[in-house]
């Protein structure tokens, strides 16, 4: 029973203290505004020249690759299209072909009639 | 109502324009040939393959200007082992699907050589399609061409464009030039 009765008065709800919120907050505060670099300041800070040079390095390169991305994108779709034209112009031609030679066929014949 | 009956009307006006695609895909004939060429291209692809159609070359010239107005080419064509492998009623299933536009235009029927029907879909005096038929004892040949033909123009394609003659009698004539060549 003691050890229950100790329990309930550890575990009780209490109230904070006068001001505890006040206090929490002005704490955030405090550690916020230290935290935020001021405007134009680096975490690390460089030399104004060198960080301006690095982030137009860092730029120079994402254009890079997204112009390879995108060129490599266009020359695959044309390989693609290629090669199903490719495939395309010859299942033309054999179908043309047979088409042509069995119409001759047919027409050979109407000719033959026509000169008996 | 006045809207929706002008509707009807255009479409009733348009389906006759319409060419007829035929279904010319048996699965089963596949199966037993033990050679098959089949071909489907339907209008989107014709065009892509009129743009690979070497203008400077005067077959493929040829072979562009027939297809410019073609909404679709397909060929069925299957050779077997043996006399008698296919099932016949694959011819009747095809004809079965000419609506009254298409005409019989020529009926060859011969024992030694090809046996060869040629259908064509008149709308007034143009044609809007070509049907091909050529059933043999050991090859079935089915042909639908869908849009306006030229068939004069397609009948002096053959044996063009480096391949070798389709028909069995040019097919000899070849190997008989072949072999004068030698």
């Amino acid at each position: 029973m003691h050890l229950e009765d100790n329990l309930k008065r550890a575990l009780a709800r209490q109230s904070a203290p006068d001001g505890f919120a006040e206090r929490v907050m002005n704490a955030v505060n405090a550690v916020s505004a230290e935290a935020r670099p001021s405007p134009g300041a680096s975490r690390h800070p460089l030399p104004e020249g060198e960080g301006r040079g690095i982030r137009r390095g860092w730029r120079a390169i994402a254009a890079g690759l997204v112009l390879t991305a995108v060129a490599g994108g266009w020359a695959a779709e044309k390989a693609i299209e290629r090669r199903e034209g490719e495939r395309a112009r010859e299942e033309v031609l054999v179908a043309l072909h047979i088409a042509s030679a069995k119409v001759r066929v047919a027409q050979q014949h109407v000719h033959e009639i026509g000169s008996h | 109502m006045r809207k929706f009956a002008i509707l009807i009307f255009l479409a009733a006006l348009a389906a006759p324009l319409h060419a007829q695609r035929l279904n010319l895909d048996f699965p089963s004939i596949a199966e037993r040939a033990s050679e098959s060429t089949d071909v489907t291209l339907d209008g989107p692809m014709l065009r892509l393959a009129a743009k690979f159609l070497d203008k400077s070359d005067h077959d493929e010239q040829q072979a562009r200007d027939i297809i410019k107005s073609l909404t679709g080419i397909y060929v069925h064509s299957y050779e077997f082992e043996h006399e008698g492998e296919y099932d016949r009623s694959v011819v009747e299933k095809v004809r079965a699907q000419l609506g009254p536009s298409w005409k019989s235009m020529v009926t060859v029927r011969s024992r030694v050589k090809e046996n060869v029907d040629i259908y064509l879909d008149m709308r007034g005096e143009n044609i809007a399609g070509l049907l091909v038929i050529d059933a043999e004892p050991r090859e079935l040949t089915l042909v639908n061409l869908v849009g306006p033909i030229d068939l004069d123009r397609l009948a002096s394609l053959e044996g063009e464009f480096g391949i070798p003659h389709f028909s069995k009698g040019e097919r000899e004539k070849d190997k008989e030039k072949e072999r004068k060549h030698e």
